[in-house]
């Protein structure tokens, strides 16, 4: 290659030992709402991947001091995300490209009915539900033990509070699960993606 | 419209310490810097040469990343096709489409090309908004 220059190959060379610059293409390319999505989502993967190497750092933080890191990180990468912008309310995390908006719950999980008022908050107070953000997505930061089976309970809550609302499991990344329902106000289906962090830490090797 | 310190800020916030500030910062002052016309076609060595310290590649990439993307629009990321000493500017839609396929459509000859990615590469122009930064700064 001209050596000042920097080839598609160069760059798929470098994605494969980074995934973070894997996607750079994708990002740049983004120009369908879908392609924003699965963009966007893959970016989270990673993002919680990253948080979750690193739980026991995390043992004290806060629900708004992990959605400004996950904010940060979007932003790093390209997203224009904000925390606590008003939008029908202050959202935990909104994120914007090209036009697209994506609106996120964030939530520690204590208890199911704090993850039900979340799930409210999200989808009758923030999003409108219109072509431009058909999906949002619950963040669910989990410090008890065994997140499977708070994701299986919470998906349960959500069927027997909502029983319309269909759910369907997330294939990338099995511990999460997708939801559908009419949105209220705009009469479009609305997809959620839950999402959780896992962040339980407790070693016992040094006992 | 933003001015040249509210960027600064914003990419401060955003990174922080980590060495894309820095690298952002001096592309900033380099698309402020240099005329315009000479800013039509900034190849990726060029943005590497400007860069004050020595930098990673990985770090480079994240910051164009960064600057062309939607908070801090400054940068445009163009591709272009090279074969025998011809360049043929390609347009997104053609990348798409061949990363979708495994094969770029020869913008002249319409022949197909399976090696594509080692002839096409990236360079940048300043957006709208870097042009209008620079305009109000002078």
């Amino acid at each position: 290659m001209p050596e000042e220059n920097f080839s598609l190959r160069d760059l798929r060379m470098m994605g494969k030992v980074d995934p973070i610059i894997n996607r750079f293409l994708d990002r740049i390319l983004v120009e369908k709402y879908d392609e924003f999505i699965e963009t966007l989502y893959q970016d989270f993967d990673s993002i919680i991947t990253l948080i979750q190497a690193n739980a026991e750092l995390r043992q004290n933080d806060s629900e708004d001091r992990l959605t400004i890191d996950i904010k940060n990180q979007l932003n790093c990468m390209g997203y224009a995300a904000s925390h606590e912008e008003k939008h029908g309310g202050h959202t935990d995390l909104l994120v914007k490209k090209c036009n697209y908006i994506w609106i996120g719950e964030a939530k520690i999980h204590r208890d199911y009915e704090y993850l039900w008022k979340g799930f409210l908050q999200l989808s009758t107070r923030y999003s409108t539900g219109d072509i431009d953000q058909m999906n949002g997505g619950m963040i669910i930061y989990i410090f008890n033990q065994d997140t499977r089976s708070v994701m299986e309970t919470w998906q349960n809550r959500l069927k027997e509070n909502y029983p319309s609302c269909d759910i369907r499991a997330c294939e990338r990344r099995p511990l999460a699960f997708f939801s559908s329902h009419i949105h209220e106000k705009s009469g479009n289906p609305f997809l959620i993606r839950h999402m959780p962090v896992i962040l339980y830490f407790k070693p016992k090797d040094r006992i | 419209m933003v001015g040249v310190q509210q960027i600064i800020e914003q990419i401060k916030e955003d990174w922080d310490s980590k060495p894309q500030a820095d690298i952002c910062i001096d592309i900033l002052d380099y698309l402020l810097r240099v005329p315009t016309q000479n800013l039509l076609h900034i190849s990726y060595g060029s943005l590497k040469k400007i860069i004050s310290q020595r930098v990673e590649e990985s770090d480079l990439l994240m910051a164009i990343q960064y600057l062309s993307g939607e908070r801090t629009p400054i940068l445009e990321v163009r591709f272009e096709f090279i074969e025998d000493d011809e360049i043929y500017s390609l347009p997104n839609s053609e990348i798409k489409l061949a990363r979708e396929t495994g094969q770029l459509v020869h913008p002249e000859t319409g022949e197909l090309i399976d090696d594509f990615e080692d002839k096409t590469y990236m360079y940048f122009e300043p957006s709208q908004l870097a042009k209008e930064i620079k305009k109000s700064d002078a």
